[in-house]
């Protein structure tokens, strides 16, 4: 999640139901140290998908623009409520969430009404990042500094090809 | 929401989240462009993007978008149906649509 600091950011929820049909909802996720977190009712339909089957796809979106996002794929587990209430305390908020409703939240966590679930990612599908303006989709990477070297090289390269054919031109 | 406020919702919708399950059952899900005409909802989306991998075949395909002025007025939907590959993206026909607006539950 690089680029995501701690804090509540909107994200579409994919999960698979009974009948192997996709199923996506509208939440408002968490981010804690770079893992996903999100709350729904213990009764809801999604809470029971994700007992019978914890594979979930995240279409994180970014707070400062709408038609960027990062998706996380990863198993979604059943996390003590306690923790998330607390976490809801801090952290960039993507809007402002009424008192009472935040209230509300934290007693249902209390009494097990609502449930809190972590987002494990999947090692073997690892994040992408989409952004619908380009309509590109591309795995994420951890930055190495040779990358940057090999990037920078290629230019330079270039630009001494740029010079070489302005000399010759000169000379001719 | 009625069906006539989901499909004015639709065509509103520049933006949707869409969703397939991939051949080794993991849902899979990406952000497209879209646009709502007839009935019909077309996503221009990659064709090496792992949803338009998924939904060839064509397997079920699940769009979703909401909107959200403040807390008490989120409202969205969710399309479900089975898209059919076009030149700039897919295509599907709504076989299924669910609205919804937090903004006329009591509160």
């Amino acid at each position: 999640m690089a680029g995501f600091p701690d804090g509540t950011y909107k994200m579409f929820l994919f999960v698979r139901r009974p009948d192997g049909s996709p199923m996506g909802y509208p939440m408002t996720a968490m981010v804690r140290g770079g893992t996903v977190e999100f709350t729904t009712y213990r009764k809801a339909a999604k809470a029971r998908y994700l007992l019978a089957d914890d594979r979930v796809c995240c279409v994180v979106i970014d707070n400062d623009d709408p038609r960027r996002a990062t998706v996380v794929s990863g198993r979604a587990r059943p996390v003590d409520g306690s923790t998330f209430a607390e976490a809801t305390r801090a952290g960039e908020a993507r809007r402002p969430v009424p008192q009472s409703v935040r209230d509300d939240v934290r007693d249902r966590l209390r009494t097990g009404k609502r449930v809190a679930f972590r987002v494990t990612d999947d090692e073997t599908r690892p994040p992408r990042r989409v952004e619908v303006a380009q309509c590109r989709s591309s795995p994420i990477r951890p930055q190495s500094r040779l990358s940057g070297l090999r990037s920078n090289g290629f230019a330079l390269f270039q630009v001494c090809l740029l010079l070489v054919g302005l000399v010759t031109r000169a000379e001719r | 929401m009625e069906p006539a406020e989901v499909e004015e919702f639709l065509g509103r919708c520049a933006v949707m989240a869409v969703g397939a399950i991939d051949a080794d059952g993991w849902p899979v899900a990406s952000l497209a462009a879209t646009t709502f005409d007839d009935g019909t909802i077309t996503i221009r989306i990659a064709g090496d993007d792992p949803v338009a991998v998924a939904a060839a075949g064509p397997e079920p395909l699940c769009c979703t978008a909401d909107e959200d002025p403040s807390y008490y007025e989120i409202r969205g939907v969710i399309v479900h149906g089975r898209p059919a590959p076009a030149a700039d993206g897919l295509r599907m026909p709504v076989e299924r649509a669910i609205g919804f607006d937090f903004g006329r539950l009591p509160h």
